[in-house]
């Protein structure tokens, strides 16, 4: 390897506490919460899995999201008429309740979501949105097309993966003719060659889009606009929600409910998107695992106690967890560590530090190693890869965290 | 790094907040790297963007083994800056964009080597050379924010760089 330039000799010798770019760091941030798709399955497929889940696509029933449109828009003089769609949701809810952690939540079958069947899985409300059961189900069917849409470009357009899939990319259309249709939002746009009208996986004819149906556009208005894409191949999806249930905001309210990543036998909430987060109390000393193939596994839980050698944690059931801790990691957290953040990142500088001390009751996070088929209620500081509090962002005010 | 492995593969698993730590850890030298590929900083600052967003969809097929994640965003970013180029009918200076990539991405140093190179730039005279270095390198100030602070011209930024880097070259070959 040669010898790195001064440039990088000089990038390398930054200071870890220097002055960050906040604006642009929560710029990118910004963009990838307002993106529509926040695919769990997608992020969390690796690339075999992916290309298994592929696979398997080829061989499944052509995706059946049927979102017919029965109405029939008229546009006379600029007027557009309102249709009526009959729409066939993906998403059955089985039972709502409310769950040992005292929130709300829905258990659900999704057929052909992102291509795939569930039977039964589990949805969490989050506390303090104010979603009723129905919103919960309308946002969980926005998923569902959301996922499938994400499926729809990794299986044809990899290489266009819409990288701002965003609430501006739902838009409305006003008006269609031979060669150009009318969106809301994103204006005039020639109907080029190769462009596509989808529901679902679907290919249907363009007469399908009609005046008043709510669509994903591909590239849409904010898609890149340092480009001009008047000309450029669409790509129209059917949806069937109002827009505001395929936006950031109500997506990040739901969150799936399941089993623990490498550890069947207990419950935690699936963190599939940025409204919900960690922060990190602790790094354990897991890592020096001598090249030995263990599997990360997680468990979550409340603290029920802390000291100098452990802590205790309530998973559920009845069941506690504890872990070994070779000093009070949590008291050194609280003394030091919450501090630190608001020099670092607006979102925490927003939150009150005294609000993200760890206290009893409060829900942890821990990934550690260990062989597929064990399942300890202990676990040696050896074995720890990190253990993090579970925060979320406060709802109408996604600025300012608080524990979750 | 194994932070970096654990951050990445949190990432993955959906904690997506965690990202902001890598673009914490590489937004400036990225921005950098995408400015002297396209001499603009306010484009180079959009293209470190959409590299960093492009790299998050990425995420799940990124292989450890092959690259550090330095190496893989930094060719990302290439590839994004050379497209950009393209788009815009300007002149390619990059002939092997992978090559380019492997050769910019960030470093490690050893703690001593960190310590001489630090130590190398608050020597460094006159003490505005210095000041530059870390408003650049460190701080991911724009030659623009930086003549503002000063007072100065952009055009004298450029000097004292040069001239610092050249005094940091020397002091530490």
């Amino acid at each position: 390897m040669s010898k790195p330039t001064i440039e990088q000799q000089i990038l390398a010798a930054r200071p870890s506490r220097s002055m960050q770019n906040v604006a642009f760091t929560d710029a990118v941030m910004q963009k990838l919460q307002n993106r529509e798709i926040i695919s769990s399955q997608f992020r969390r497929t690796n690339v075999k899995q992916k290309e298994t889940f592929i696979m398997k696509l080829r061989t499944l029933p052509v995706f059946a999201l049927i979102a017919i449109v029965l109405g029939a828009g008229m546009l006379l003089t600029g007027t557009v008429y309102a249709v009526v769609e009959t729409i066939k949701s993906n998403i059955k809810v089985n039972e709502s309740g409310t769950n040992q952690f005292g929130r709300n939540q829905l258990n659900v079958t999704m057929k052909n979501c992102d291509n795939v069947n569930k039977e039964s899985v589990t949805y969490e409300l989050k506390r303090g949105g104010n979603l009723s059961t129905d919103d919960g189900a309308k946002t969980l069917q926005a998923r569902c097309e959301i996922d499938t849409i994400n499926a729809w470009f990794t299986k044809n357009n990899p290489v266009e993966f819409p990288t701002r899939f965003q609430l501006e990319g739902v838009d409305t259309v006003l008006s269609v003719d031979d060669s150009t249709i009318t969106f809301k939002k994103t204006g005039k746009k020639e109907i080029a060659a190769n462009s596509k009208f989808l529901s679902g996986f679907d290919e249907i004819a363009k007469k399908d889009i009609k005046a008043g149906v709510k669509v994903f556009i591909y590239p849409s208005a904010i898609s890149n606009s340092a480009e001009d894409l008047t000309k450029q191949p669409l790509r129209v999806f059917l949806l069937t929600q109002d827009a505001k249930y395929y936006g950031s905001d109500l997506q990040s309210y739901v969150n799936e409910r399941g089993t623990c990543p490498g550890n069947p036998s207990r419950d935690c909430l699936k963190q599939s998107n940025i409204n919900h987060t960690t922060l990190v109390i602790s790094e354990g000393a897991g890592y020096g695992n001598g090249g030995v193939a263990l599997d990360f596994k997680e468990v979550q839980g409340k603290v029920v106690a802390f000291d100098s050698t452990s802590i205790t944690l309530d998973v559920g059931k009845g069941v506690t967890y504890t872990i070994k801790a070779p000093s009070n990691i949590i008291d050194q957290y609280n003394r030091t560590d919450v501090y630190k953040l608001g020099g670092i990142d607006t979102i925490y500088a927003n939150t009150d530090p005294e609000d993200l001390k760890v206290k009893k009751g409060d829900s942890l996070g821990i990934t550690y190693i260990g062989t597929p088929e064990e399942s300890l209620n202990t676990i040696e500081w050896s074995r720890v890869l990190v253990i993090e509090l579970m925060v979320e962002r406060v709802p109408d005010n996604l600025g300012v965290l608080r524990k979750y | 790094m194994n932070n970096e492995k654990h951050i990445i593969q949190h990432v993955i698993n959906g904690h997506t907040d965690q990202y902001r730590l890598l673009i914490e850890r590489y937004q400036t030298g990225l921005i950098i790297h995408c400015e002297n590929i396209i001499k603009d900083r306010q484009d180079a600052e959009d293209i470190a963007q959409e590299s960093f967003i492009k790299a998050f969809d990425m995420l799940p097929s990124y292989d450890s083994s092959k690259a550090n994640f330095s190496t893989w965003l930094y060719r990302i970013a290439t590839n994004k800056a050379i497209d950009y180029l393209r788009k815009n009918k300007r002149v390619i200076a990059v002939d092997d964009p992978e090559q380019y990539a492997d050769e910019h991405a960030e470093v490690e140093l050893f703690d001593d080597e960190i310590q001489a190179l630090r130590s190398a730039v608050d020597a460094l005279k006159p003490p505005e050379y210095a000041q530059v270095i870390k408003a650049y390198f460190w701080e991911g100030k724009s030659y623009q924010a930086i003549a503002d602070e000063l007072d100065i011209t952009t055009n004298t930024v450029g000097t004292w760089m040069r001239r610092a880097k050249a005094n940091l070259k020397e002091v530490l070959a």
